[in-house]
């Protein structure tokens, strides 16, 4: 198996054939939200593009994804793991499993915090569930918030698991 | 677009629909910083609002393009000294004409004294709007560049610009292989064949015959335009570039280059107030730092990418 053999999903995600690993997942996480998300460079063609059409390009994303990843798996030979299957069975994401899905995932933290814009230490304050080091709530939220989609999980619910655990810790003061 | 043996020098071209984005501004700017790798020739050719000068710190020069379409003096002897090393400027005409004014034989005419220009790079500055001169002189440069700005009113006529750069360019493609009005009388028919939107008239098209698609596939494969996106405030401005040069791919089936972006600065009207350009009064500002990097993107090619 080679990359020439994946171009067509390079392609989808406008990427070169050289690739890493990290720029397949930017690219997809980028496309996702151009494709989902309305905003001012899809509105001036929504009525000419039917949904029907704009489904197709997601479908297009997320299959040339999933398909890199498994290249991506053949080529390091071991499992870059759908992030689904990590996921379920996770009941609390405190730092201590954000970390864990993010190594899962093979992604460090010095990229991590160049695409996020977050500080690297308030990274790992967090991973570390080191609460009192942290900033005020709504600016840890907001960490977690960029931190979950970066992972491409599901922010909203991401954020408010941390977020619970964390005022309960800081109530009971540990 | 393929060069032409003939021609001495590579012309670069700034269009979009819309006015008061930072045309202008940008092109006169890349010219400055392009001066200092060749000889630059920067034509305004908003007949209608020529204002290129401005830019350059420069009052309105007396000769203009007025003098080469109703007194036939030549394009040549219209360059005036822009005050840059390297760097000439051909003035537009201001209110007498626009560029519906513009008869074919005058305009084959100017076309021709353009490339015949005796310079490295010829930078031609239009005016807004769709009309057809203005699009035929776009697509008369090699490198075909639209400014934007992270504004909706920009993108929707940004698209709608490049859908009918697209179109009159594959249009005469069409007419030269015995396919006149081809593109227009399907659009009309647009109901009957379910058409909707400009990929759907391409593929219609491609399904006529082998040889119209051949023709398409070709001229797609061979059109590339530039973006630029002017008066950036943050990082999500700045990715608008990506997302429209990702639309246009994905929706249209055009390719382009984003190559770069230009912050917004209070700097650029305080210059031109007063009288000076920005890239001289402010070599070390943000957009000149900005520009230098776009002018080396559009040069080699490079672009910006969100994977670095
Ligand atoms: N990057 C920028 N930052 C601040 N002002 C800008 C910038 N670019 C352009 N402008 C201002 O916007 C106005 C329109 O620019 P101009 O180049 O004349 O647009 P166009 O040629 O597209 O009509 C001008 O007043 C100019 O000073
Ligand atoms: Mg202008």
């Amino acid at each position: 198996m080679n990359r020439e053999d994946y171009r067509h999903y390079f392609d989808i995600l406008e990427l070169p054939l050289e690739s890493s690993l990290a720029d397949v997942r930017k690219a997809y996480l980028f496309l996702r939200e151009v494709y989902t998300i309305p905003s001012i460079v899809t509105m001036p063609v929504d009525e000419e593009i039917s949904s029907e059409q704009k489904e197709e390009i997601v479908r297009q994303i997320e299959e040339a994804y999933h398909g890199l990843l498994l290249l991506f798996n053949e080529e390091h030979n071991t499992t870059v793991e759908d992030i689904s299957n990590i996921v379920s069975g996770v009941s609390v994401f405190d730092g201590a499993v954000l970390k864990q899905i993010r190594e899962k995932l093979r992604i460090n933290l010095d990229d991590m915090a160049m695409a996020t814009r977050i500080q690297q230490k308030h990274l790992v304050n967090l991973e570390s569930d080191n609460y009192e080091a942290l900033p005020v709530n709504v600016y840890t939220r907001g960490f977690v918030v960029s931190y979950a989609k970066y992972l491409s999980l599901d922010p909203e619910m991401v954020a408010e698991s941390y977020m619970s655990k964390l005022k309960q810790r800081k109530k009971t003061g540990r | 677009m393929k060069k032409d043996p003939t021609r001495k020098c590579e012309i670069w071209a700034v269009g979009g629909g819309k006015g008061g984005v930072g045309k202008s501004f940008v092109l006169s700017s890349i010219g400055m910083s392009l001066a200092q790798k060749g000889k630059v020739v920067m034509v305004d050719a908003d007949l209608g609002g020529a204002n290129l000068h401005n830019f350059l710190g420069l009052s309105r020069p007396s000769l203009s393009l007025t003098d080469f379409f109703e007194r036939k003096i030549m394009l040549s002897d219209l360059i005036v000294d822009s005050g840059i090393a390297n760097l000439g400027l051909l003035t537009g005409a201001i209110g007498s004409i626009g560029a519906e004014g513009i008869k074919h034989s005058q305009k084959n005419k100017f076309f021709n004294h353009i490339k015949k220009l005796d310079t490295d790079y010829v930078l031609i500055d239009l005016g807004a709007g769709t009309h057809f001169n203005t699009i035929d002189t776009f697509l008369l440069a090699e490198k075909m560049i639209i400014v934007i700005t992270p504004e909706i009113i920009s993108i929707e006529n940004m698209y709608n610009f490049l859908r009918n750069v697209f179109f009159r360019r594959l249009g005469v493609i069409f007419t030269e292989h015995g396919y006149r009005d081809l593109i227009m009388s399907t659009w009309q028919r647009r109901a009957e064949y379910s058409i909707n939107n400009f990929k759907q008239l391409v593929d219609f098209l491609r399904q006529q015959s082998t040889e119209i698609a051949g023709i398409i596939n070709s001229e797609l494969s061979d059109f590339k335009v530039h973006i630029i996106l002017n008066q950036a405030r943050n990082n999500q401005d700045i990715m608008i570039g990506n997302s429209v040069k990702s639309i246009c791919l994905k929706f249209f089936g055009i390719h382009s280059l984003y190559s770069g972006y230009v912050e917004y600065d209070e700097l650029v009207s305080r210059s031109v107030n007063q009288r000076q350009a920005y890239m001289k009064a402010y070599p070390l500002g943000r957009c000149a730092r900005e520009i230098e990097r776009i002018t080396g993107n559009l040069l080699s090619g490079r672009q910006v990418s969100i994977i670095k």
